[in-house]
């Protein structure tokens, strides 16, 4: 556990944990936010309507529930993002929440590539994502099939 | 008809398909914009302002960059402007550089960019963080999933296996051919692999060379054109479109500012780059049928889907376009002349400088490599950014 | 007094599952005989990349949530039973409430005391709702064993990990608490120092230490409850005994004659291999969810600390529907798994060697 040569990194570009703080009530919850003047959802969330240009916004609580939209399997070296190394053949899909928004997110424990489908059902669960560059462990939300 | 902005002098280092690894990104900047500067026999000074374009400040460490840029050149104290618009950056700097000039407050621009990826480790994660970043890349997602998504659009288009693969081998095999005589490609000098090859490789060889390079453009004023350049190429429309980088906004063309058909988008098809290149063609007073050659930003599936996004072809109909020879240097609009990002390379932060150039250059006559032999009067030029986050459409012409 | 018990109990377990002989085949240290015939383990759990207590946990909980109809708003309490949380100062229970819940007014406290933490868990929640401090409480056991146990260590091949969280409150009760007894001494079979990774034995375990461990310490726990209540085994329907493997539950209950149609339907951990602080509530849901109303359940614990902690249940009229309410059957759980081989599963757990620094996109 400890370092063997503790010295501090030349790194300005460390994350604080606050960043990801401000995002936990999406990264880990899927609430998204809703006009309260048109009632346009949004996920992630926003400031402003897009539609109406409102800024009444409200927090919005998704269901966790979609259908895959789309998705490709990460199997080419330039598609590997630093910190998701352990798993192989990522699938990230393009999920449609059943509120309406398109979302994008990894589908865990796909097991076979044939059983991934446009149409499928999808339900979210919270699993860990890449450590941070300040070593705290981050997580957010992945799907997983339905079946 | 209003002054228009005209490209006076063009300067790029070889080979963007490779890193550089004894120049750092002062030295090859040197290179190109000196080199431009040469060809519009000016003289350095006569600049009066620059627009920068690079992948930004993680990506090679150094920020605020254009003070520095500037006195690398031996520029200063002239305005220094920075674009990041991922691999648009060359694009959009080249948009701002002619809004520098119709400004009026500018006779002559620089319009330059750079690549250094090698400063830096990670810096592909850094490219790939150039994203909505909390739900996407930190997810472990990266814009080129978004690539990878748009096989959607063989999907919604019918497109059988066999003729996905057989048009993405044949622009792969194109793209090889244009660089193989052209002096500045990656692939200048080398045999065209034969298809049993191209078929072994990932994506049959449709994927593009990442290098470094720098690539300089210097834009003026069609008075201060006329006065000093022989052969001016002149801008003739242009459009810059913005959406969003997070692609699941790709599923919802209602989020931009006045288009209320949600279903019009997805991510297999290039509705941005459509937008884009129609405020081109309107701010040209032509029409896609006018255009004579062709940049397109290659890579996998988005060769075909820009190529359908300029109008040149029909939907779903690009890669019968390719594979009837349409898209040759002889054929009805010749594409990617140079090579592309797959044939001549890409260099991120100055990648789109490269075809820009491209065009001028087949405008004016002057092409390194392979020359359009007949008579041409206007080219586009069109580029992205991230999923579509980012769409540029360059008008130009010799006339 | 008001009735205080358990409403229901949801559970997660990662679907990965590794051979013992798979494992065992790469050292040759033991014999997987022993193992799969002995101790009656075929499988252990492997954990995903991106699994850990605290994902498996808020599984657990949403799956409760869903077994009882509740809505977490009304949860008040959250006791979360681990060793294995990989925050060390902020304590775990936090971060799983924030998961489930903006609501903020609820106490909180991770649990930490080797494998009866659940249990523990499961007792502070029961005693918090008894006090009236709370009304509704998630107590969760869960752990991630196999990420802390070392390659090449005896116990690789079954150990594992899983997560279970426990409804208490005073509504709705499926199987009320009717007594707890506790029996602890400080007796270091096994540790892990703080600057340390893996869970070690610190004592030869053979048969002479297991005797003063964890046969002593049940067998004394258990006569301390049946003498404050003032009952007997026989009373009870079920039997409970620690769980790391069935081989352990079926040498206690010979030693202490207990016959198997009481410990049977608990047994579910040869497909699981050991899941820590998760295995009593896995086995008392397992029981839950075909024993008749009105039975008496008998659930006991061992930590090596040591300690043991035992818990007398009583089921309600309720269980019939709850029964036929639950989807998530401890059976069907167990079914839904996926083999991987070794190298897989020390990939995924994080157990090869890597640079102190490891920087690079494609590295």
């Amino acid at each position: 556990m400890a370092n063997q040569f503790p010295e501090q990194l030349n790194n300005p570009a460390v994350e604080s944990t606050l960043r990801q703080w401000h995002e936990f009530d999406g990264l880990h919850r899927l609430t998204g936010t809703k006009c309260t003047q048109c009632g346009r959802l949004f996920f992630p969330k926003r400031s402003v309507c897009t539609e109406c240009h409102s800024l009444k916004i409200e927090e919005y609580q998704f269901s966790g529930n979609g259908t895959i939209e789309n998705f490709n399997f990460q199997f080419l070296p330039p598609v590997k993002v630093m910190g998701f190394r352990e798993q192989l053949n990522r699938a990230m899909i393009a999920v449609k929440l059943d509120e309406g928004p398109t979302i994008i997110a990894e589908l865990a424990d796909y097991l076979e590539q044939d059983r991934v489908k446009k149409g499928s059902k999808v339900k979210m669960v919270i699993r860990k994502i890449a450590r941070s560059g300040n070593s705290d462990y981050k997580y957010a939300y992945k799907f997983i099939l339905s079946n | 008809m209003k002054n228009r902005v005209a490209v006076i002098g063009t300067g790029m280092v070889d080979n963007p398909g490779i890193s550089h690894p004894n120049r750092s990104f002062k030295q090859l900047l040197t290179e190109s914009v000196y080199k431009a500067i040469d060809d519009a026999g000016i003289l350095a000074t006569d600049i009066e302002g620059s627009s920068f374009s690079y992948t930004g400040e993680g990506e090679i460490g150094h920020g605020g960059i254009s003070a520095t840029l500037n006195d690398a050149l031996a520029l200063s104290p002239i305005p220094g402007f920075i674009n990041c618009s991922n691999c648009a950056s060359g694009h959009t700097a080249f948009m701002q550089g002619c809004d520098m000039i119709e400004s009026g407050e500018y006779s002559v621009v620089l319009v330059a960019g750079f690549e250094k990826s090698t400063d830096v480790l990670p810096f592909f994660d850094y490219a790939l963080i150039s994203s909505d970043s909390m739900y996407d890349y930190n997810l472990g997602y990266s814009h080129i999933d978004a690539v990878l998504m748009q096989d959607e659009y063989f999907k919604n288009y019918n497109i059988s296996d066999e003729k996905k693969k057989a048009s993405l081998l044949a622009y792969a095999k194109y793209a090889r051919k244009m660089g193989s005589k052209n002096p500045s490609a990656h692939f200048f000098g080398h045999s065209i692999p034969k298809d049993s090859q191209l078929e072994k490789m990932p994506l049959f060889g449709s994927f593009m060379k990442t290098g470094e390079g720098s690539a300089a453009i210097i834009l003026a004023s069609e008075d201060f054109a006329k006065t000093h350049t022989k052969s001016p190429v002149f801008v003739q429309g242009r459009s810059y479109i913005t959406t969003s980088h997070y692609i699941g906004h790709r599923y919802d063309a209602s989020l931009l500012n006045g288009i209320e058909d949600s279903d019009l988008e997805n991510a297999g098809n290039g509705l941005p780059l459509t937008l884009a290149c129609q405020k081109a063609y309107h701010q040209a007073g032509i029409n896609a049928s006018d255009i004579d050659t062709v940049g397109v930003y290659d890579q996998v599936t988005s060769e075909f889907v820009s190529l359908e996004a300029t109008g040149i072809c029909g939907e779903g109909e690009a890669p019968d376009f390719i594979l009837s020879g349409k898209g040759d240097i002889d054929g009805e609009v010749p594409i990617n002349t140079d090579g592309g990002n797959i044939g001549r390379g890409f260099a991120g932060g100055t990648a789109g400088i490269y075809p820009l150039i491209e065009i001028v250059k087949q405008l004016q006559g002057t092409a390194r490599g392979y020359q359009i032999k007949r008579p041409i009067k206007y080219g586009l030029s069109t580029y992205l950014g991230g999923g579509f986050a980012h769409c540029v459409a360059v008008v130009m012409t010799n006339e | 007094m008001k009735k205080v018990g358990i409403s229901g109990i949801g559970m997660c377990l990662p679907i990965r599952r590794i051979l013992v002989n798979e494992t065992i085949k790469n050292w040759g240290n033991t014999s997987a005989k022993l193992i799969v015939d002995k101790f009656g383990v075929r499988k252990r759990t492997v954990l995903n990349s991106d699994e850990d207590v605290i994902t498996l946990s808020v599984e657990a909980a949403k799956q409760c949530l869903v077994n009882t109809k509740t809505n977490i708003k009304n949860i008040d309490a959250m006791f979360l039973g681990t060793v294995t949380s990989s925050e060390l100062y902020r304590g775990s229970s936090n971060t799983v409430m924030e998961m489930l819940t903006d609501n903020n007014q609820y106490f909180s406290t991770d649990v930490a005391m080797a494998e009866r933490s659940g249990t523990v868990a499961l007792i502070q929640g029961f005693a918090n709702v008894k006090a009236g401090l709370c009304k509704s409480v998630l107590s969760i056991g869960a752990d991630a064993l196999c990420r802390y146990t070392a390659p090449g260590d005896l116990r690789e091949s079954y150990t594992g990990a899983g997560a279970a969280c426990a409804l208490v409150d005073s509504n709705n009760i499926v199987a009320e608490i009717e007594g707890v007894t506790n029996f602890n001494t400080n007796f270091p079979e096994i540790g892990r120092p703080e600057d340390e990774r893996f869970i070690r034995e610190l004592m030869p375990m053979d048969s002479g230490v297991q005797k003063i461990s964890i046969i002593d310490h049940v067998k004394t726990a258990v006569q301390l409850y049946l003498n404050k209540y003032n009952c007997a085994l026989s009373d009870f329907d079920f039997v409970l005994l620690p769980q790391q493997y069935p081989g352990q539950t079926f040498q206690l209950a010979k030693i202490f004659g207990i016959p198997n149609e009481k410990i049977e339907d608990a047994i579910f951990s040869s497909e699981t291999g050991d899941t820590g602080s998760a295995a009593p509530l896995i086995a008392l849901e397992k029981v839950l969810e075909s024993a008749q109303p009105n039975k008496r359940i008998l659930l006991c614990s061992y930590g090596h600390n040591a300690g043991v902690d035992v818990i007398g249940l009583k089921t309600t009229n309720l269980i019939k529907d709850y029964q036929k309410r639950v989807k998530q059957t401890v059976t069907k759980i167990l079914n839904n798994q996926f083999d991987v081989g070794y190298a897989e599963a020390m990939r995924l757990e994080y157990k090869f060697v890597e640079p102190n620094v490891s920087i690079g996109t494609f590295n």
